[in-house]
């Protein structure tokens, strides 16, 4: 419980402590609102009432009595009534100001959401600001962010920089049989004391105990998305037994619904200390390790101290560790990564928009106000103070952006929810659980609708400050003033050149993710569709069943008609997990270990390359005829052909793998570089083997090539095909090869069409900004014209008048805009690809769009004057 | 100062504050204004009003410690001076002669 109760929320006691009178006054009335608050039960509704009530006294205190409150205008709400009439009376201004600025402050606001919730909120785990990553790297090689040994976790652990180090294995798919039916569950290996040191509480049950996984026997702590896979959310799961990969395992804990890093997707945590994982004498590298600094420790102490650990642990184990270090990160940095540039664009490019909208917004309600000049100046012959006119402007500003606000957080509310599950695939976010409008969401909307009123409401405010009565009274019937003019094509250009940025921005987004989505992936995805098969228990000991498992399933697909060629691998490209090692051409002499190179290592099945479309540069791909008994050979993809025996024929070159064993392979076929980890990252080095001379690998991903892409009739045969071998062998993850390749540029492609929408948005805006002043310009004209026409103008003259005019504040705009982003672009250099920040294709497209909406925005008024008539125009006097 | 009447919301503040006697804080007064007329009260105009009753010197106000333990900020006691019940009592007065006689009228309608 919280002790205080009554405690405000610290952004409502700072706002009020500006807003409200000073002294036990002010105090007391805050005191009062707090035992109210208190009073509430918490949740959403009372946040909402505070926002509400804090943005009422902000109003009462604050905004009033500037606004003239108390007398004349009648004082009190008066003045707030008095604008509401105003707003009603001029439905259609009212309308698009409150449109044009709920559009400006949804997009801020949705986007604000889940920036926050993403990027500001602490991590949720335990003082999260001490906790970092630690990682090997391999410098020579060019290897950062690496997984490390448990033996060397194990050493890293004395370090006196660090409280404790855990370790995590990636999620993997397991069989599990027990609740239920067999099914693959993602799973995670984690070392027992991993929820610990992290800090999360269990929801239910008492955790991993010291032993888990080998003394204590095996535990598994279920994820909440994992308890209601297999106990279907209902309690008394904690001390009930599940059966993973055929080994039976005690539920210890079910948490509550959270990110853990290093484990996304797993479903299921088991327990196994360090020291059962092996060390560097007997396994590679596959621990991901999270520590927590030692009180007063800083991760520069930390690093210092673990490089040493690491140069002793390379002399103790030379053969494993030569080249290797160590890697220090703040686990926030690696947990947000990437995610940061993206999101930090997004939100820049809603809050360009909301400007451009306020612009709008000022232009428009600058237009009324020289139409209320006359009312203005009467007003201020009856003595109303210049003050208490431009406090009656921002008044009816506040107004309306308070109503513009008020829709845009409903938009944004509707945005968050329509947008949440595509931001939640594009951006795998690790915590979009908790996007949604809060209460500093809220109070953020409260604050940007606010500024947004006073931006858009202070440039008129000012302009009837500045005007005396008599100025004004005698101007009548002539028009704006200059200066008001001057002002509003200011604002005009302004609009003009914050929308060039964003398009150019699009622009540059667009670009990059077109080019993103033509790299060659050395695949051809289309009617390819993929499954995973994992062999485990029993029946499949030893290699022999899964060997025959798999002849026996192409035989049967071969029969099927539709299937035009199947094979097998142990990771698909683009699917995120892979396994790699080290290697040397051993018709060389053996280089030093640190100087061996790597290359991603994979199992194959079946005609895995024709399935795949995956090209044969040279020599052949795998025979039936290589099995267990025949010599044993490899494929090798483009590149690790050119790395190992550059200019030179590969085919029959021995090469050593530091795999099983360092007994060389013979490489009797190359293939085309196929893009593994990503589609902005190169090809790496590859060697392919069929399982059948290497069968380690219980799971096994399927791709069948359709003949007429009847994906549906395929999946049915593959299914019927499993069952029949073997009807306990689920096939889990069915995808098509192609929404693989979609979900690899959803990122990309996302913030692409957000910031294009944005930028699409404040493109219209612009027009309509730059059309409104035409048009009002030629209404000030009318007579001008008309005298023009009647001594005998031609229309075409009238035409050039009034777009040369728009034109130009077009042409300043573009200038301004392009030379913005020319300065800006830079900031997202991080997610381009292909392009660089200055890429010409991205700045000529925008400023050739804009030029020809700013034209057809200048042309239309321009037409339209040339219809007036000279007769009417001089009727008008 | 010629003899000002308190406005409808004032008389309904001051007359709050009288029903509460000795437990008249803010809060409470607040309550009771809302409980009896049944509509809600802005907080703003509210604390308005008892500012501009305190400046017509028709109620006072003294510090309080919480009685609440948890609660930190300070409270306002508030009390109708002699002056503030004189305006209370010129305005029924008034209100009474004007009344008088038009209780058939005002039941039918």
């Amino acid at each position: 419980m919280n002790p205080d109760p009554h405690r405000l929320p610290s952004w409502a006691r700072r706002v009020l402590e500006w807003a409200l009178p000073g002294g036990v006054r002010g105090a007391s009335i805050r005191g009062d609102l707090g035992e109210e608050w208190g009073e509430r039960p918490p949740g959403p509704t009372r946040t909402t009432w505070l926002v509400l009530e804090v943005i009422r006294l902000v109003f009462h205190y604050r905004i009033r009595p500037v606004a003239g409150g108390g007398g004349g205008m009648g004082g009190g709400t008066g003045v707030w009534r008095f604008a509401l009439r105003r707003m009603a009376k001029d439905p259609g201004f009212s309308v698009l100001a409150i449109l044009t600025t709920a559009l400006g402050i949804g997009a801020t606001v949705a986007l604000f959401s889940v920036v926050q919730a993403v990027l500001l909120d602490p991590l949720p785990y335990r003082s999260p600001d001490d906790l970092v990553a630690v990682f090997e790297a391999h410098r020579p090689r060019e290897i950062s962010r690496n997984v490390a040994n448990p033996g060397n976790v194990a050493a890293w652990r004395g370090v006196r920089a660090l409280e404790g180090a855990e370790a995590v294995v990636l999620a993997q798919p397991r069989v599990v049989s027990q609740p239920g039916e067999p099914r693959e569950v993602m799973s995670s290996i984690v070392t027992p004391g991993y929820l610990e040191l992290l800090g999360v509480d269990l929801a239910e049950g008492t955790g991993f105990t010291p032993a888990a996984g080998a003394g204590d026997g095996n535990q598994v702590v279920l994820t909440r998305d994992g308890w209601n896979e297999l106990f279907g959310g209902t309690p008394g799961a904690v001390g009930q037994s599940v059966v993973v990969n055929g080994q039976s395992a005690r539920v210890v804990g079910v948490l509550p619904p959270t990110h853990l890093p290093f484990a996304d997707g797993a479903l299921l945590l088991m327990g196994m200390p360090l020291e059962a994982m092996g060390d560097q004498t007997n396994t590679g590298r596959f621990l991901n390790v999270v520590a927590r600094l030692a009180p007063g420790s800083a991760v520069d102490a930390a690093r210092l101290e673990l490089e040493g650990v690491m140069a002793g642990l390379r002399e103790a184990h030379p053969d494993f560790n030569a080249g290797w270090d160590v890697e220090v990160e703040s686990l926030r940095a690696v947990v947000l990564g990437d995610l940061q540039a993206p999101l930090w664009t997004l939100l820049a490019a809603g809050s360009l928009l909301l400007l451009v909208a306020c612009v709008n917004v000022a232009n428009l309600t600058l237009a009324r106000a020289t139409e209320r000049q006359a009312e203005m100046a009467v007003r201020s012959a009856l003595g109303a103070s210049g003050g208490r006119l431009a406090g009656q402007l921002v008044v009816e500003s506040l107004l309306l952006a308070g109503v513009g606000g008020v829709v845009g957080v409903g938009l944004a509310w509707v945005a968050t929810r329509v947008l949440t599950p595509g931001l939640l695939e594009a951006f795998a976010l690790p915590r979009l659980g908790d996007v949604g409008l809060d209460g500093s969401v809220l109070a953020f909307a409260a604050a940007v609708t606010t500024a947004t009123g006073l931006v858009f409401g202070l440039a008129p405010a000012w302009g009837a400050v500045r005007r005396g009565p008599a100025e004004t009274l005698g101007a009548e019937g002539r028009g704006p003033s200059r200066r008001t003019g001057r002002l509003r094509r200011g604002l005009v250009v302004a609009e003009v050149a914050l929308s060039v940025m964003l398009l150019t921005s699009a622009g540059l987004l667009v670009r990059s993710f077109r080019t993103l989505a033509a790299v060659d992936t050395g695949f051809e995805a289309e009617r390819v569709v993929t499954g995973r098969i994992n062999l485990t228990g029993e029946r499949y000991r030893g290699a022999e069943p899964d060997l025959l498992f798999y002849a026996d399933l192409e035989t049967r697909l071969a029969a099927l008609p539709g299937v035009e060629a199947f094979g097998g691998v142990s990771f698909l490209p683009l699917d995120g997990l892979g396994s790699a090692t080290s290697y040397y051409p051993a018709d060389r002499p053996v280089p030093p270990r640190d100087q061996w190179s790597v290359a991603d290592i994979r199992p194959v099945v079946g005609d895995y390359f024709g399935a795949m479309g995956i090209e044969r540069v040279a020599g052949r791909t795998f025979e039936a005829t290589d099995d267990a008994d025949s010599p044993r050979v490899i494929v090798v993809n483009r590149s690790l052909a050119e790395e190992a025996w550059p200019g030179e024929d590969p085919l029959g070159r021995p090469l050593a793998i530091n795999w099983s064993d360092l007994e060389p392979w013979t490489v009797v076929g190359v293939v085309d570089d196929v893009v593994h980890t990503g589609m902005d990252q190169a090809p790496r080095p590859m060697v392919y083997h069929t399982l059948r001379q290497a069968p380690y690998f219980s799971f096994m991903t399927l791709a069948l090539r359709t003949r007429a892409g009847d994906v549906a009739g395929a999946v049915a045969g593959l299914r019927s095909a499993v069952a029949a071998i073997d009807p306990a062998v689920p096939v889990t993850r069915v995808r098509a090869m192609d929404d693989l390749v979609r979900t690899a540029t959803a990122r990309p492609r996302m913030t692409a069409f957000l910031v294009t929408l944005f930028a699409g948005a404040a493109a219209a805006l612009a027009a309509v900004g730059l059309y409104g002043v035409l048009a009002f310009a030629v209404a000030r004209r009318v007579r001008e014209i008309g005298v023009r026409m009647a001594l005998g103008a031609r229309a075409t003259d009238v035409v050039a008048l009034v777009t040369g005019q728009g034109l130009r504040l077009v042409a300043l705009g573009l200038v301004l805009g392009l030379g913005g982003a020319a300065l800006g672009s830079r900031v997202f250099e991080a997610l381009l690809f292909g392009i660089t920040a200055h890429d010409p294709w991205a700045f000529a497209a925008a400023g050739a769009l804009f030029a020809v909406v700013g034209t057809a925005a200048s042309v239309i008024p321009a037409l339209r004057a040339v219809r007036i008539l000279p007769g009417r125009a001089l009727r008008e006097e | 100062m010629s003899p000002s009447f308190p406005g409808e919301f004032e008389q309904m503040v001051l007359l709050a504050i009288l029903q509460q006697g000795d437990g008249a804080f803010a809060l409470e007064v607040r309550r009771e204004i809302e409980e009896s007329a049944g509509r809600s009260v802005s907080r703003g105009a509210f604390y308005t009003t008892l500012d501009r009753l305190e400046r017509k010197g028709f109620v006072r106000w003294e510090e309080r410690m919480p009685r609440d333990s948890r609660r930190t900020a300070p409270l306002r006691r508030f009390e109708v001076t002699a002056a503030g019940l004189e305006a209370l009592r010129t305005s029924r007065q008034a209100l009474e002669t004007l009344w008088r006689g038009l209780d058939d009228v005002l039941e039918t309608s």
